[in-house]
């Protein structure tokens, strides 16, 4: 099965695809040079990585480019045959299955030489990461970062922060072990620097989506994230965030939105369905467009980092976004954002096989619509595995759900 | 086995669903505090004066906790809500809910918000085990629970009445132990054992000590009807549905040893008494002891598992998994590797509390079958072999 288009608005984010394909082609040559790769969890100190010469790569990622591309199906199949069962993460069973079927697809991931978990999100991460410590025979560094609250300065409480810098120090060690290279502090400082530079774009981006209309769709911003994960602390992801938010900021200024006529803005929550990207499109047909994704905008990337204290800045980003922190600061973040965004309804995507978030965002959805009696659609299906999808039940629900918005109208 | 009973009793009394309270009260009025997962130190609830009470799920259908909780949820958190929400907790002083698995991390708040119980705490566990930093932060979070409870139980909670809490459950566990070794030497049925520790999570300590010491005390040096048993270790998370280990054994198996919560995972041994810091102590033994796969490193807890089959000699082993479980889910291929390696033929069920028994009959009887004609064809379990 070929991957239906879905329509992206910004010439900019054209630009995105060539990047991708460079970034898959770079990594494959960075290995063939003798550099160091590390596979990571998908938020992580992507900074520290550039600038002690590691190369990222990022199995999440990947598996969603392979969703995208319809190729899901026969990785978990791999996956499954070795054991892991279909309940799991779709992400996990679409990576072992790459590694199992030597997926040649954007060339696959080059084999790595460390493996890097956070653990700020889900124990399956680290699990998976074992696993692929395993196969690999390859070093694993868990960085531990537990649950917590926030202060008012949204900073969160000292000895999470210790224990979250304490272990970066090691994490520097095992990589200075590996690379035979000593962390130099001017490098980190810079690269902490062009991770925050791309971090300030990117809130910027992110809210010029507060006007009407707004000028950049979720499919846009869903696809540019994967620069921030990957080239965050770089130049080219300044140098490409830029251009977005140039062309975004051209566009709020002409009033020109992602379709003819904006009827309802929604927020959209976390992962989306990778494997029927079109379905934005759907809501876009009836003037529904989506200007927020917690996925994106919940404090996981994008959060402003400080080069005189890079290690600290660097673990309160990990440790302080949206599904880190307790309810009652998730609540009021969300707030702030729904009355800001001037949101109309929210959707809800229950993901079956993350068992961290199908819990989490089905009960925080509940509490907005019980808080503030906004229309709220709950889409259960998957982010990676389509047999999840049931296209009659959706398209039902989301008829309800235009008609309710417009009836609120 | 009447002083069985009379433990099974204590444990049905408390868990009589119509008559929670009451039976709440038939202990002196004494005050309970919930909680759930085996990271939860139970001697901090004893110091401020509470009984511990370990919440589990139940067999009847779930009417209410899907309002409120994915499909793909498992049972322990999906029973234990259900009953929650059915009132049945209503007698609980506190819920104290960690952040270990998944769906516990986020469970917190749905609980919170949805149910009767006053006072909460979500106590936040780390993940690795194996580095000083997690010890020093359990630590911290430990200080941070004891300084909440005070406050809400008015009492205080300082070093004396922590290491008196550590002496009486030193005590329990010992016990516990022993009844676990009264299983290896078949003088106590694996259902016979789950009965017993059911009543040890939910029970005030001083009333099961003496209960289980008397137990022991009475059991007989021999029971030939135990004899010659297949003999089985059951790996999981939780079984709260007793049904299952009972299925197993009504097959003709034994279950003589665990890798279960409530089973031998919680029993984190001796713990010394006299410390001057009892909550270092504390954070150190329930970091470093339970062996639960959400935990890092994994390898330590498959070491521990094939060491409790040797040490019990075990036919085979039975991963009795939760659905939707993932941590025990994402290890199952590389336990059930290991464990075949080491010999062990190993069955893998996917149970909730409302899987028919029917269901896991013909696959338990199969598997009791083969382990049996093996058994009688003298193979030995330390040999590899590619069952
Ligand atoms: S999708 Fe969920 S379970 Fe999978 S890696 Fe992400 S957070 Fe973890
Ligand atoms: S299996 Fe682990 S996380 Fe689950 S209840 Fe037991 S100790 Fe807690
Ligand atoms: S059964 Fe598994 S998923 Fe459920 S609470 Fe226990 S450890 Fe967590």
């Amino acid at each position: 099965m070929t991957a239906p288009k879905t329509s992206k608005a910004l010439k900019s984010s054209q630009k995105l695809s060539q990047l991708v394909k460079k970034y898959y082609k770079d990594i494959h040559e960075a290995k063939a040079q003798g550099k160091k790769i590390v596979w990571s969890s998908g938020i992580a100190p992507v900074e520290l990585f550039h600038a002690m010469d590691l190369v990222p790569v990022f199995p999440e990622n990947y598996a969603a480019a392979c969703a995208v591309k319809q190729i899901s199906q026969d990785l978990q199949y791999y996956a499954e045959k070795a054991g892991y069962i279909s309940d799991l993460c779709s992400y996990f069973r679409s990576d072992i299955g790459h590694v199992l079927s030597n997926c040649t697809y954007l060339g696959g991931l080059p084999k790595p030489d460390l493996l890097v978990a956070s653990r700020n999100l889900c124990t399956t991460h680290v699990k998976w990461f074992e696993v692929l410590s395993r196969y690999f025979n390859c070093p694993l560094f868990v960085w531990d970062l537990p649950f917590g609250t926030l202060n008012k300065k949204f900073a969160p409480e000292f000895h999470r922060l210790e224990y979250a810098i304490s272990q970066l120090h090691e994490l520097i060690k095992v990589i200075e072990n590996i690379t035979h290279c000593e962390l130099n502090t001017w490098r980190l400082q810079e690269a902490i620097f062009l991770g925050d530079e791309a971090a300030r774009l990117w809130i910027e981006i992110n809210e010029s989506r507060k006007n009407r209309p707004a000028p950049i769709s979720c499919t846009d911003m869903l696809g540019n994230l994967f620069v921030l994960v990957t080239l965050s602390g770089t130049p080219i992801a300044v140098e490409f965030l830029r251009e977005v938010a140039k062309e975004v900021n051209n566009r709020v200024s002409n009033k020109i939105g992602i379709v003819s006529q904006e009827r309802f803005r929604l927020l959209w929550d976390v992962m989306p369905l990778w494997h029927h990207m079109e379905l934005f499109d759907r809501f876009q047909s009836a003037g529904a467009v989506f200007v927020v994704e917690l996925y994106n905008y919940g404090r996981v990337w994008g959060q402003r980092l400080d080069c005189a204290q890079p290690l600290e800045s660097l673990a309160k980003r990990h440790l302080t976004h949206m599904f880190n922190i307790d309810m009652d600061s998730r609540v009021k973040l969300l707030r702030e954002i729904l009355r800001e965004f001037q949101i109309d309804g929210y959707v809800n995507h229950v993901i079956r096989s993350c068992n961290v978030l199908n819990g989490s965002t089905l009960h925080l959805a509940n509490k907005m619509k019980k808080e503030l009696g906004i229309p709220t659609l709950t889409l259960e299906s998957d982010h990676c595995d389509s047999r999840a999808f049931a296209p009659a039940m959706i398209e039902n629900r989301i008829q309800a759900f235009l008609e309710l918005l417009e009836a609120n109208q | 086995m009447s002083e069985l009973n009379l433990v099974t009793n204590m444990f049905r009394e408390i868990n009589d669903t119509a008559s929670g309270v009451g039976n709440c009260r038939q202990y002196n009025r004494e005050k309970f505090i919930g909680y759930m997962c085996s990271y939860v130190p139970v001697e901090i609830i004893m110091s401020a004066g509470y009984v511990p009470f370990r919440l589990s799920g139940s067999t009847r259908p779930i009417t209410k906790a899907y309002a409120y909780l994915p499909s793909a949820c498992c049972s322990v958190v999906s029973g234990a809500l259900e009953r929650a929400l059915q009132g049945e907790f209503d007698f609980l002083s506190g819920l104290i809910i960690p952040q270990t698995c998944d769906r516990m991390r986020e469970i917190f708040d749905v609980f919170r918000v949805t149910t009767n119980i006053t006072f909460y705490h979500n106590l936040i566990v780390p993940m690795r085990t194996d580095i000083i930093p997690a010890r020093q932060f359990y630590y911290d979070e430990l200080k941070m629970f004891i300084a909440k409870l005070a406050e809400m139980s008015g009492k205080e909670i300082g070093t004396d009445q922590i290491n008196m809490a550590i002496k009486n459950y030193n005590v329990l566990r010992g016990l516990l132990r022993k009844a676990s070794d009264a299983r290896i030497s078949a003088t106590l049925t694996g259902l016979e054992y789950h009965k017993v520790l059911m009543a040890a999570f939910t029970t005030p300590p001083e009333k099961v000590i003496s209960a289980i010491n008397n137990l022991l005390q009475s059991l007989s040096e021999k029971r030939p009807e135990l004899e010659g048993r297949v003999r089985l270790l059951v790996s999981g998370s939780v079984i709260d549905n007793l049904e299952q280990i009972a299925l197993l054994e009504n097959y003709g198996a034994l279950v003589v040893s665990d890798d279960l919560c409530y089973g031998l995972r919680g029993n984190v041994g001796l713990i010394p008494s006299d410390s001057k810091d009892p909550v270092s102590v504390l954070a150190q033994k329930y970091l470093g002891k339970i062996n639960c796969p959400c935990k890092y490193p994994s390898q330590i807890r498959w070491q521990n598992i094939l060491e409790n089959a040797k040490a019990s000699q075990v036919d085979g082993v039975v991963l009795m998994l939760k659905k939707f479980c993932d941590c025990h889910w994402i290890e199952q291929p590389e336990l059930e590797r290991r464990l075949k390696a080491a010999g062990y033929p190993v069955l893998v069920l996917g149970i909730d509390n409302e899987t028919a028994i029917e269901a896991l009959r013909t696959r338990m009887q199969a598997f009791l079958e083969m382990v049996t004609k093996r058994k009688s064809r003298g193979f030995s379990n330390d040999c590899p072999k590619n069952f």
